[in-house]
């Protein structure tokens, strides 16, 4: 508990996902005033993505936090089982509020879900930068194109059906915290 | 107290740790001394639980450091930067790590008195000069008034007023019973302070005792030193 409410500290004082959840938003609303055809979330998705890897890749961004986060909670599954929560906790509203303003309510669970599979691409990553590239293409670029040359792929795809989105995010998850566990805490 | 034995490590094919052993106990400044690249930056990592080694155990009081509850309470650790998030202030950053081990906040304050950062706490850390942000990691390492302290070149990058202070803070935290271990390659400033010795070269421990057992027939803890390790070869 006292782990969760640590991360959940972490995530709320950080300027750079509150400037990226409040620049989503305010794009968001403003392609619906505008009145884009089609989903307006499949666009702005990508500030959540964003927010996602953020929120673990901060982690190792200068000044060497992920020291201070180990030597506090050394535990590593534990760690990463708190810090899952927290921005479970965190993302939701941020998805939330995204998916009420695009007007695309029923995507909030499956556009929650993206967030942590971003979070755990950037666990593993650590280099916020590579991470936002690898997530962005390949929910912007590889799934959409998979989705429509190979129709038979979508329910199998992160980003088309919410059980899929469920189960890679826990993959995704789950293959962080394992890297988590076993590796040197480098820098 | 600290009780690091037969610890090995490798990274890659180099191994950076031979089977090095040694303790730290209280009421006792124990001086980390080697060349740079000797491993003494590796072992206190293994120590703190941050890396893990190939063999060998390191415990602080009995346990590895990762095995406490509350670990912040059992050992502070001041390694090298703030281990602050630049963008972040130092009291948010003093808060979530007090809130990890379930320290009360009234705690943050004092620590930042204590090292004297009350007035530049609602700065973010990537502001601090170097001095302020070692002082940021030490009121870190302080929070939860831990009775072991580790740290990593405590007085690089300090002015002399800062080395004057953390000479005295390490020597009274000793005095009131604390383990402090602490690693340094300056020699001129390990002899004012430690009353032990470990001295490590290429990995190995190659001398351990008191300062006078450790100086032995040398006349300064400089000459020990480059007498025992590759740092005094000639090029």
């Amino acid at each position: 508990m006292n782990a969760v409410r640590a991360e959940i500290g972490k995530l709320v004082t950080l300027p750079s996902l509150w400037i990226t959840a409040s620049l989503t938003l305010a794009v968001t609303l403003l392609l619906r005033v505008l009145g884009l055809p089609g989903s307006v979330l499949l666009h702005t998705q990508a500030g959540l993505l964003v927010f996602g890897v953020l929120a673990t890749a901060h982690e190792y961004q200068g000044g060497g936090q992920i020291r201070t986060t180990l030597l506090a909670t050394p535990r590593r599954l534990a760690l990463a089982a708190a810090k899952t929560v927290a921005l479970t906790l965190v993302a939701l509203p941020v998805a939330g509020a995204a998916a009420v303003l695009a007007g695309e309510v029923p995507a909030t669970p499956r556009v929650t879900l993206s967030m942590l599979v971003a979070a755990g691409v950037g666990g593993i990553v650590r280099q916020a930068v590579a991470a936002v590239g690898i997530v962005l293409t390949a929910y912007l670029i590889v799934v959409p194109l998979l989705a429509a040359r190979v129709p038979a792929s979508a329910r199998w795809l992160p980003d088309t059906a919410w059980p899929a989105a469920f189960v890679w995010a826990v993959a995704m998850v789950a293959a962080w915290a394992t890297v988590l566990r076993h590796r040197d805490a480098n820098t | 107290m600290i009780s690091i034995d037969q610890v090995s490590k490798h990274k890659g094919r180099a191994r950076i740790l031979h089977e090095v052993s040694f303790e730290a106990r209280p009421g006792r400044v124990t001086g980390f001394l080697g060349p740079n690249g000797a491993g003494k930056t590796s072992t206190l990592r293994v120590l703190l639980g941050l890396d893990r080694p190939r063999s060998g155990t390191a415990l602080i009081d009995g346990r590895p450091y990762a095995a406490w509850n509350r670990p912040l309470t059992v050992a502070g650790a001041l390694l090298d930067g703030s281990g602050a998030h630049r963008a972040r202030t130092a009291r948010a950053h003093l808060r979530w790590v007090a809130a990890s081990n379930g320290l009360p906040r009234t705690r943050v304050e004092e620590v930042l008195d204590l090292v004297g950062l009350t007035a530049d706490a609602g700065k973010r850390a990537g502001k601090f000069s170097l001095g302020m942000s070692r002082r940021l990691g030490l009121a870190t390492a302080l929070l939860g008034d831990p009775p072991v302290l580790v740290l990593d070149e405590p007085v690089n990058g300090l002015d002399p007023a800062g080395i004057r202070w953390m000479r005295t803070f390490l020597r009274d935290s000793a005095d009131q019973g604390r383990t402090v271990l602490l690693s340094s390659h300056l020699m001129g400033e390990l002899a004012e302070i430690a009353d032990d010795v470990v001295i490590i070269d290429r990995g190995r421990v190659v001398a351990r005792g008191t300062l006078d057992e450790v100086t032995g027939g040398h006349p300064t803890l400089e000459d020990a030193f480059l007498a025992l390790t590759a740092a005094g070869q000639p090029w």
